[in-house]
């Protein structure tokens, strides 16, 4: 198996278990090293807390999905002494030949049985409760009523009237939204409530008056994403009311508003996979949404196929952030046997089983720049398009070619071929550094007929639609200036 | 399309969400929007839909006012999301672009944020992070430039200073025009490092703004423009006048960059300076590499402090003090002889020159004595020892290492062993003296990191070569002196290693490391046994790993390599809050053992 410390870091759920697993290896805490005659499976033994050794694996019989295994009583997946393990093999450490342990022949053999199994089930049609199904669409049908009760006790009170301990008195209110199964109507919830404080831990978080002032226009839009919601959302769910055996809808991204969590096996039913995709990663971003109570990886990818731009989201709530896997730049090209992708959006989001990664070439930059869109107007119309819709993401992004990143006055404007132009700003995305600096740090080169990602933004004061500038795609290589 | 009515009523109906939707009912603003926007719909559909709507809210009841002022604002704003301003009139100039040296690294987000938010955070343990970063070279990326322009005021002047001398530099000429931008004259030591850097990067940018900052510059800053033009030759006029400045600061700065420059003029200055009352403030300067007119008119000076300092005159030992200090790394004939000339008069010297100095934070001839053992001739070495009667009791330790130096291990011996013995307390207070000199002979450095005691080390020229006179080990057994047989013990005397091996079994616990240490050397052949079996007993029924535990376990690196596999099993009976440590201590050991 072919790997680097980059790929061992990459495995790793977060910061603190590499530097766990590091500390393993330093302390010569491994005390055996062994590998699979075929060369598919490494494992070890480990000292540890207990009175016996752990004994950590690493399972790459199918290299695109490796299954970590270890005695200690970590949740951590992979645990620092399986990750010790890759890191001790990386750096040469002498493995001996030996047998398959007879434990984790017999856990091979249930994988391939469960696998089999799975691929059995999935031809099989599905039984559904539907007296179960029913109750819970009605649940969720009493809670868009009661959450549009609260939007319109808000409207009817006045955005004036709103401060930080009356968002908090909401929030608890719509509590009962997570018990109705629309957690992602009380998220949307939040983050309009969460306009009105600065923090979520400080008692003292009332916003200044200029402060207040700023957030209006958003704090409004928000709130008519919010009866959007309920309306669509309650005929969405009337008609499944009605006929429980109608699937998630597709055409847009209401089910997934409502918080349904999509299952790959809904996605591949509802026809919403590609096969055989290259993905390059263009920007990564991780921050903590406050309001969601979550921390969220954002990773920005463009698929070397279609010329999609797509995103991965990674949500990590608070309370199990330690034990879920933190996601981080990655600067390979990953091989998707089969891709997933999510209703809505001009980026939808994406997720894939398994993947495996290859070193990223100037072929690869090339075929990039290749994807990227030349016709500005174009792109800038189909981001109006989807933000004039209640429910469209408000920061679509968009690989572009451009003939010249220069200067009008003091702003930044970047012109394509055909002279149309953008002018470019910085956004107020949480924890992300700005870009603009950047560029003038940049060899002049760079600045010129290059591709550039960028993530869109309307100013609804300002009435103006910006573009934040993520990434230059050259001819050697993905320049990112945030992640 | 009339766009102008379409934001006009966006307009009103934030105003009403922010007021209640209540007060929408009947609004005569919004209610006069509607009749042009119905017009305007004849041509553009959408304008009447926005006219229905409006008639609709207002023209509605209040209980229906929420609902139809979202819908109202839901419609305008999708019409608003369409006719965002994206481009700009006029001509597109280039982006001034100035390279920097490095590039974007394909450095993870994971390795990055930390050190991003490092620079520009506060808190503590940043600095730590940062410093092994740039040890690492980790600072070739140009998104960690602005992080690191904003460190250069960070509340923790160390990290600040590491970023102007360590990080920014290294980002080349590319950055003068940032830090150019961001710098205030008038400010504080933030600007005054953001000035230091600019001259290090772009010499030529920085000269200007230095001239300008000695005419209306903060002191800070001024400080800094003055370090920075005494690099350059043709400045030295302006550097001469601010000499002369009555802020100390800037004085000193003055000063010091006079004294890099051996010129006629600036040397005139500085000799002035140093006749005059602020020697002590030219103490800096002339420590480092002052010419040797600087010199001169200091050793004249201390010469003439020195006649006053035998006739017991208080101004007069204050003030060769203060010359003896400047002079602390002159190795040169001359000060020897001033020195000499001061040994030779120690006796007659008052109770006033005992005193500790502002700056020395020793007496005269302990000052004095130190410096002559610095130079180590034999005529200063001799002049020490023939002062020892009349020296006092804080230049003991000196006059032993002396001697060390100077005399056969037998007379050295016989000089200060009976020492050990004697009863007198005067005699009893010079044991730590000799144990101290002892310790350094004999490689003082390994043995205070044994102790992580440091602070009676000297900093003078050990003496590992240093013969003993074997007699010393019976005498330092007989006079029980723990420590002195640990400096002293040797292979094949038995007394020695049952001593040690008794004070391990019952001394002091901060005591057996220097015991394991010696028994070492003994090549002991129990001392892993004995060593495990102290382990054990430190750490049974004990909660935490203590400071002497520590220290107990990393004095596993003097044990034979070869016992590793045995430590190793022993580790895994311990507890394990003291396994970890324990198995970290062993590392050392590792490094030496023969691999499986």
């Amino acid at each position: 198996m072919p790997m680097d410390v980059a790929y061992v870091d990459s495995q790793a759920p977060n910061a603190g278990a590499i530097k766990n697993a590091r500390a393993v290896v330093l302390k010569r805490k491994l005390v055996g090293l062994f590998r699979s005659p075929d060369g598919t499976l490494l494992f070890g033994d480990c000292k540890g807390s207990g009175a016996e050794n752990y004994r950590p694996s690493a399972d790459f019989s199918d290299p695109s999905r490796p299954v970590y295994r270890c005695t200690c009583p970590s949740h951590q997946f992979p645990c620092k002494h399986s990750l010790a393990l890759l890191y001790a093999y990386v750096e040469g450490s002498p493995f001996a030949e030996k047998e398959v342990p007879a434990d984790i022949s017999e856990k091979r053999a249930k994988v391939q049985q469960r696998a089999e199994k799975q691929q059995g089930d999935a031809t099989q049609p599905r039984k559904v409760n539907t007296s179960a199904l029913r109750k819970k669409i009605q649940a969720q049908l009493d809670g868009l009523i009661l959450l549009e009760a609260l939007v319109h006790d808000l409207v009817r009170a006045g955005l004036g009237a709103l401060n930080a301990k009356s968002a908090r008195q909401v929030e608890e209110r719509a509590t009962q939204l997570g018990n109705a199964y629309l957690p992602g109507a009380q998220n949307a919830l939040h983050a309009l409530t969460g306009l009105f404080y600065r923090s979520r831990i400080s008692s003292d978080d009332e916003l200044k008056p200029a402060d207040r002032e700023r957030i209006y226009s958003a704090a409004l839009d928000q709130l008519n994403r919010l009866q959007s919601l309920c309306k669509q959302g309650r005929k969405y769910l009337e008609r499944r009311l009605e006929d429980p055996d109608l699937r998630p809808e597709t055409d847009s991204d209401i089910a997934a508003w409502l918080g349904h969590a999509w299952q790959l096996r809904e996605l591949r039913e509802a026809g919403l996979v590609q096969t055989d995709v290259e993905l390059l990663q263009l920007a990564f971003h991780s921050h903590d949404d406050w309001t969601r109570g979550e921390f969220v990886d954002t990773g920005v990818w463009l698929n070397l196929h279609t010329g999609a731009v797509q995103q991965t989201k990674n949500y990590r709530p608070y309370r199990a952030a330690k034990f879920i896997r933190e996601e981080d730049s990655c600067f390979q090209v990953l091989k998707c046997p089969e891709l997933c992708l999510y209703p809505g959006n001009l980026n939808p989001r994406i997720r894939w089983e398994s993947a495996e990664p290859r070193d990223a070439t100037a072929v690869d930059f090339q075929k990039a720049r290749e994807l990227a869109r030349t016709d500005l107007r174009a792109v800038i119309k189909d981001v109006k398009t989807q933000l004039k819709s209640p429910l469209g993401d408000r920061q679509p992004c968009a690989l572009v070619r451009y003939k010249t990143l220069g200067r009008v006055g003091e702003a930044v404007v970047l012109e394509d071929p055909t002279g149309e132009r953008l002018v470019l700003a910085e956004d107020a995305e949480p924890g992300e550094p700005g870009t603009l600096p950047l560029l003038s740090l940049l060899p002049a080169a760079m600045l010129r007929d290059q591709a550039v990602l960028l993530r869109f933004h309307h100013d609804l004061d300002a009435r103006t639609l910006h573009a934040k500038p993520l990434s230059l795609v050259t001819a050697a290589d993905v320049v990112r200036l945030t992640y | 399309m009339s766009l102008a009515l379409i934001e006009e009523s966006a307009k009103e109906v934030r105003r009403l969400a922010i007021a209640g939707s209540p007060l929408a009912v009947g609004d005569f603003r919004l209610k006069k929007l509607a009749l042009p926007l119905d017009q305007a719909g004849a041509k553009v559909p959408v304008f009447a839909q926005v006219a229905k709507a409006i008639t609709d809210l207002v023209d509605g009841d209040e209980a229906c006012s929420a609902e139809r002022l979202l819908s109202l604002s839901t419609l305008l704003n999708a019409i608003l999301y369409t006719q965002g301003q994206t481009g700009l009139e006029g001509d597109v100039s280039p982006l001034a672009t100035t390279p920097v040296t490095g590039s974007v690294t394909r450095t993870t987000a994971r390795l990055l944020r930390p050190l991003q938010e490092a620079l520009t955070s506060t808190g503590s343990g940043r600095f730590e992070g940062v410093k092994s970063a740039v040890d690492a070279g980790s600072f070739r990326d140009v998104r960690l430039v602005d992080p690191a322009l904003q460190a250069l005021g960070d509340a923790y002047p160390e990290l600040a200073d590491l970023v102007a001398e360590k990080i920014l530099p290294g980002f080349g000429p590319g950055i003068a025009g940032r830090l150019k931008d961001g710098l205030n004259l008038q400010g504080k030591r933030q600007d005054a490092r953001r000035l230091e850097v600019l001259h290090r990067v772009a010499p030529a940018t920085a000269v200007p703004l230095c001239e300008e900052a000695l005419e209306s510059g903060s002191p800070d800053v001024k400080a800094a423009a003055i370090a920075c033009l005494g690099q350059h030759e043709d400045y030295l006029p302006l550097v001469l006048e601010q000499a002369k400045a009555r802020n100390k600061q800037v004085k000193a700065a003055a000063l010091e960059a006079l004294a890099t420059q051996d010129r006629p003029e600036a040397n005139d200055l500085l000799v002035a300076e140093i006749q005059g009352k602020d020697l002590a403030e030219m103490a800096t300067i002339l420590r480092r590499d002052p010419s040797p007119a600087l010199v001169n008119a200091v050793l004249a000076e201390a010469s003439k402090a020195l006649a006053l300092a035998l006739k017991n005159n208080r101004p007069g030992v204050e003030r060769l003090a203060v010359a003896l200090h400047c002079l602390e790394n002159q190795r040169d004939p001359n000060t020897e002889d001033l020195l000499l000339r001061l040994m030779n008069g120690v006796q007659g010297m008052g109770s006033a020159s005992l005193a500790a100095s502002n700056l020395g934070g020793s007496g005269i001839p302990k000052q004095a004595a130190e410096l002559l053992y610095r130079i180590g001739s034999p005529r200063s070495l001799e002049s020490i020892l023939a002062s020892r009667e009349v020296l006092p009791l804080d230049c003991f330790q000196l006059v032993v290492q002396t001697a060390i130096r100077s005399w056969p291990p037998a007379r050295v011996f016989d000089e200060f062993a009976p020492l050990l013995k004697s009863r007198k307390a005067a005699d009893k207070k010079k044991v730590g003296p000799i144990e101290n000199a002892m310790g350094i002979a004999l490689d003082r450095e390994e043995w205070a990191a044994l102790a992580e005691d440091s602070s009676r080390n000297l900093g003078l020229r050990p003496l590992q070569d240093a013969e003993w006179d074997p007699r010393w080990l019976d005498v330092a057994l007989e006079a029980d002196q723990h420590l002195m047989v640990c400096y002293l013990a040797r292979p094949g005397h038995p007394a020695a290693i049952e001593y040690l091996v008794k004070s391990l079994a019952s001394g002091r616990p901060v005591d057996a490391p220097f015991s394991i240490r010696a028994l070492s050397w003994c090549q002991y052949p129990r001392l892993t046994e004995v060593f495990m079996e102290l382990v054990t007993k430190s750490t049974q029924g004990v909660r935490q790993v203590s400071w002497a535990t520590q220290k107990l376990f990393q004095s596993a690196r003097h044990l034979p390599a070869a016992d590793l596999p045995k430590l190793e099993s022993f580790a895994a009976t311990l507890d394990e809050k003291f396994m970890e440590p324990f198995l970290e201590a062993l590392a050392s050991l590792r490094s030496t053992a023969p691999t499986a």
